[in-house]
């Protein structure tokens, strides 16, 4: 393989190291094999003759069979016990907050590192005291506490690597946390279980050091007796015998996991190349229309405040039964936030939530009946789209036949019927955010609720996308709240548009009245481009600070801001009564089907845009043009 | 628009998703916690208490003075000059090995990562023992040195601290490779790129952008494996032959050999804040959290 730092020598230097280290890792493991068979006393090599000798001790020797029995169960009822305990530990560690979740890392994982002559006094007092010295018990009870680490890593490990979404997913599905975490958290986690069960039983099975302290001469475990046999000297060959089979076995392990995690991808698709079901299509029109319908949600004075910034700040929002309304903001405007109080995952520090006349402030979100579709869907992928748009379904314990049903009329919704077998696995980006919409919308919720769930495709996508879930809103009469910092994306879904700045509404109206009527600044410059003019406005005359007075569409007075699109300035001769106004052109840019102008004007830079076709006089770069526009399609705006 | 409010139901508490999850996870937390504490932080609290205990009521800190004698501190001062040489070693075998397993992908690094996870599912005494028969005075290397006429009598390779750093080395050097290959491996390749471009040498590049890139990774490991050398016992036991004691084999004495519990519940305390020490700075430095990841097989 080619690497960027090293040449051909020294890159040939390394693997060359790499194959000393590899004979060093295996000599001392290799080398006890072809020992075990040579018939000889003394432990010279290489071996001068082939013999079963060794091995034929091992097995008609009573002890060492008593020895290896033992072994194996405390290895057993230690990994088992730490399996248990090790789970449970990592599952509560990785739902704590930071600071917390550091302390009880630190608690538990600390039996690892602490030597483990440590322990052994400490067990060894302790065991004394209560008179377990020298039991099978007391031996369990010390290798569980010295495994539980073992397990802990590799689940923590996996759960950190769990996309966080999964757990609101299944909340808003309705799952309470014994459900979410038995069937959604709990399948997740079995190849990394069983690697700390793994790493759990061998570690118990070869611990001799915490073992010496705590059986008495009647409890000898295996390594115990190898180290018995090693300590005085290596004498007795049977340990070459035992160690051979132990290398056996841990070769066996290693290999085993190493097939087993490359096997084919065949093996793996098995399941799916089985033929697709064919499900009866239930047509749209259904007899069970009328529950699909959207209820009001209504916001009032909800507050969130994190560290004492407020997230969202007082907001009022009254989304009527049916609507589509977007969230529209730039980053860390508060909208994720809003979303997030409306499904129920964080409590709001003031201000009620009325889903359909009803107080649900204190209702949790498994109860809310809102379906969420989330920004990285959220698909539950080790179960198949049928299952996972079953999955709220199950969760209200609905009945088979009907489950089956409103699974099949959801997936026809979004026209996903022919994949109700595949997995998540196989699907494209457009496929997954289907099955999340089905399944948002497969138990009839109260209000759907949106988070940018089409940031993750591309364009072209993008825009079907859009088309299918205004057709699904419709279709259905949904309540939608859609959050989105795509201002294109907001115009083209919504009925009406929210634009949130710093955990505020800033305006809520539908698109044109936002284009052509922004309440301020922010919204004139966020949606649409705007030319913005600062001054104080008197009657209809607005004086800037440079002291030029622009013509206003209504009287006003007061601070003002002047909002001029760029599509609606004249370049060249333009209206009458307009105060002379003349820029310089600095720059023109074709952009398909506008071209757009950048103007240096004793007012600063302006934007002019023109329809490409229609570009009245030559546009040369640093040429004088005078400036205007219609007062009436210019607007004004309390405020400077 | 009219939304008829319905107070919220009285009968329902305040059920908020935050304290329903917690009151779950205190749930999910119990039972281990108990486990530790018990299992754990008792029989630690008890070595405390007997090494501060008096020959009657109240504090005393004899045991801890007795700790100060020569042969103790002899024992100590070897034990820390065994785990820095060991860490040493297996820093400068490994870093390579760590680079070969983050950065390549030929037959090599597969074998490599192999024999590396075979050795650390292997009993340590089994591993110990195979180096008893390859480092022995008749043993395969001695004979192979032999019998090419390199050497006239066999070398002294075990039973001394020579055997101990070989076999400690060989023991530790997967914990070293599997903690610093995925911190290798985070590095962003485009930086080095990046340098490349800018015309400096492959050689400037590594040592000016790659390794203090891999600095905080290699220190995470090299505490890590500090901290084990410190408590090893078995290899130092059997390889060492008695010419190469630490203070986990001070600690055996004490108890099975001199019945002296409370000077052996000293002894253990001081390893015991050595090693929560060292775990907390690499809390501290690195985060448990890589060694989560590096937990996984």
């Amino acid at each position: 393989m080619s690497d960027l730092l090293l040449g051909r020598t020294s890159g040939r230097l390394l693997i060359s190291f790499g194959w000393l280290v590899l004979a060093f890792v295996l000599a001392p493991v290799l080398i006890l094999i072809p020992l075990s068979f040579s018939g000889e006393t003394a432990l010279v090599f290489p071996p001068a003759e082939f013999s079963l000798r060794w091995y034929g001790q091992l097995f008609s020797d009573p002890r060492w069979r008593e020895s290896a029995l033992l072994s194996l169960s405390v290895a057993l009822a230690a990994a088992v016990l730490a399996t248990v305990i090790g789970t449970l530990a990592a599952l509560g560690i990785n739902r704590l907050g930071t600071a917390a979740r550091r302390l009880f890392k630190l608690l538990f994982l600390s039996p690892m590192v602490v030597p483990l002559m440590v322990i052994g006094a400490g067990f060894y007092v302790i065991f004394a005291k209560v008179g377990l010295l020298g039991s099978v018990a007391s031996l369990v009870l010390a290798h569980t506490t010295l495994v539980i680490p073992f397990v802990i890593l590799p689940v923590g490990a996996r759960l950190a690597a769990l996309n966080p979404s999964l757990e609101h997913a299944a909340a808003v599905c309705g799952a309470g946390q014994l459900r979410t975490i038995l069937q959604i958290i709990l399948p997740q986690l079995g190849a990394a279980s069983a690697a700390g069960f793994a790493f759990a039983f061998v570690f118990s099975f070869d611990e001799v050091v915490v073992a010496q302290f705590l059986s008495g001469p009647t409890l000898e475990t295996l390594p115990r007796r190898m180290w018995e046999g090693i300590a005085v000297g290596g004498l007795d060959k049977t340990i070459t015998a035992v160690s051979s089979i132990e290398i056996a076995v841990a070769i066996a392990a290693v290999a085993f996991v190493e097939i087993w995690r490359r096997r084919p991808e065949r093996m793996r698709m098995s399941r799916d190349t089985a033929p697709v079901q064919a499900t009866p299509r239930s047509p749209l029109t259904t007899a069970d229309t009328g529950s699909d319908a959207g209820v009001p949600v209504v916001c009032e004075g909800l507050t969130k405040r994190f560290t004492g910034v407020a997230a969202v700040q007082s907001l009022d929002l009254a989304v009527q039964a049916g609507e589509f309304i977007t969230i529209l903001g730039p980053s860390g405007s508060g909208k994720s936030t809003l979303l997030m109080l409306i499904a129920g995952f964080i409590p709001p520090d003031a201000g009620r939530l009325i889903i359909d006349g009803r107080d649900v402030s204190a209702v949790p979100p498994h109860r809310r009946d809102i379906g969420v579709v989330f920004q990285n869907y959220a698909l539950f992928p080790h179960l198949d789209v049928r299952r996972n748009v079953a999955f709220p379904l199950a969760a209200r314990r609905i009945a088979a036949e009907e489950t089956r049903r409103r699974t099949d009329r959801a997936l026809s919704l979004v026209r996903m019927e022919d994949f109700a077998a595949r997995r998540i696995s196989e699907l494209s980006g457009g496929q997954q955010q289907r099955v999340a919409l089905a399944r948002a919308v497969a138990f009839h919720p109260c209000a759907l609720l949106m988070d940018e769930p089409l940031s993750a495709l591309d364009r072209g996508l993008r825009l079907d996308m859009q088309g299918e879930i205004r057709r699904l809103q419709r279709s259905l009469g949904q309540t939608v709240i859609y959050v989105t910092h795509d201002q294109e994306e907001a115009i083209n879904l919504a009925d009406r548009v929210a634009v949130m700045q710093s955990g505020r509404l800033q305006q809520v109206a539908t698109p044109q009245e936002l284009y052509l009527k922004p309440k301020n600044s922010f919204v004139a410059a966020f949606f649409g481009e705007a030319n913005l003019f600062r001054g104080t406005a008197s009657g209809t005359v607005l004086t800037t600070a440079g002291g030029m007075r622009l013509p206003l569409p209504c009287p006003f007075a007061g601070p003002a801001t002047l909002c001029v699109r760029p599509e609606i300035v004249m370049l060249g001769p333009g209206a009458e009564d307009f105060p002379a106004l003349v820029g310089v052109i600095e720059e023109v840019r074709f952009q398909g089907s506008v071209t757009r102008i950048r103007v240096a004007t004793p007012l600063g830079p302006m934007t002019v845009t023109r329809p490409a076709t229609q570009i009245e006089a030559p546009l040369a770069l640093d040429s004088s043009v005078r400036i205007s526009w219609q007062r009436q399609l210019a607007h004004v705006m309390a405020g400077a | 628009m009219s939304v008829a409010f319905v107070p919220a139901n009285a009968r329902a508490p305040a059920f908020g998703w935050e304290r329903y999850r917690a009151r779950v996870t205190i749930l999910l937390l119990a039972g281990p916690l108990v486990v530790v504490f018990l299992l754990f932080v008792v029989p630690m609290a008890e070595l405390v208490s007997l090494s501060l205990s008096g020959d009657g009521a109240g504090i005393s800190l004899a045991a801890y003075s007795e700790l100060l004698r020569p042969v103790y501190a002899r024992l100590f001062l070897f034990t820390i000059e065994l785990g820095l040489v060991v860490t040493i070693l297996c820093l400068a075998l490994g870093y390579p090995i760590a680079y070969l397993l983050a950065h390549f992908r030929s037959g090599i690094a597969r074998w490599l990562l192999l024999a590396l996870f075979l050795a650390l599912w292997l009993s340590v005494l089994v591993r110990t023992y195979g180096w008893i028969i390859i480092l022995q005075r008749h043993g395969a290397l001695n004979t192979l040195l032999l019998d090419a006429g390199l050497i006239r009598s066999p070398f002294a390779l075990v039973y001394n601290s020579f055997g101990v750093y070989v076999g400690m080395v060989h023991l530790l050097l997967p914990f070293m490779v599997i903690t610093l290959a995925p911190a290798l491996r985070t590095i962003d390749t485009n930086l080095i790129r990046a340098a490349l471009s800018l015309g400096a040498s492959p050689l400037t590049v590594f040592w000016r952008i790659y390794f203090p890139l891999s600095l905080p990774g290699a220190v995470a490991a090299s505490m890590l494996v500090f901290g084990m050398a410190l408590g090893f016992f078995i290899t130092p036991a059997i390889l060492g032959g008695g010419n190469a004691n630490t203070i986990a084999m001070a600690i055996k004495d004490q108890v099975q050999v001199l019945a002296d519990l409370r000077l052996a519940s000293a002894t253990s305390v001081v390893l015991l804040v050595i090693s929560l020490a060292i775990l907390a700075a690499y809390e501290r430095t690195a985060g448990l959290d890589r060694l989560f990841s590096a937990g996984r097989p």
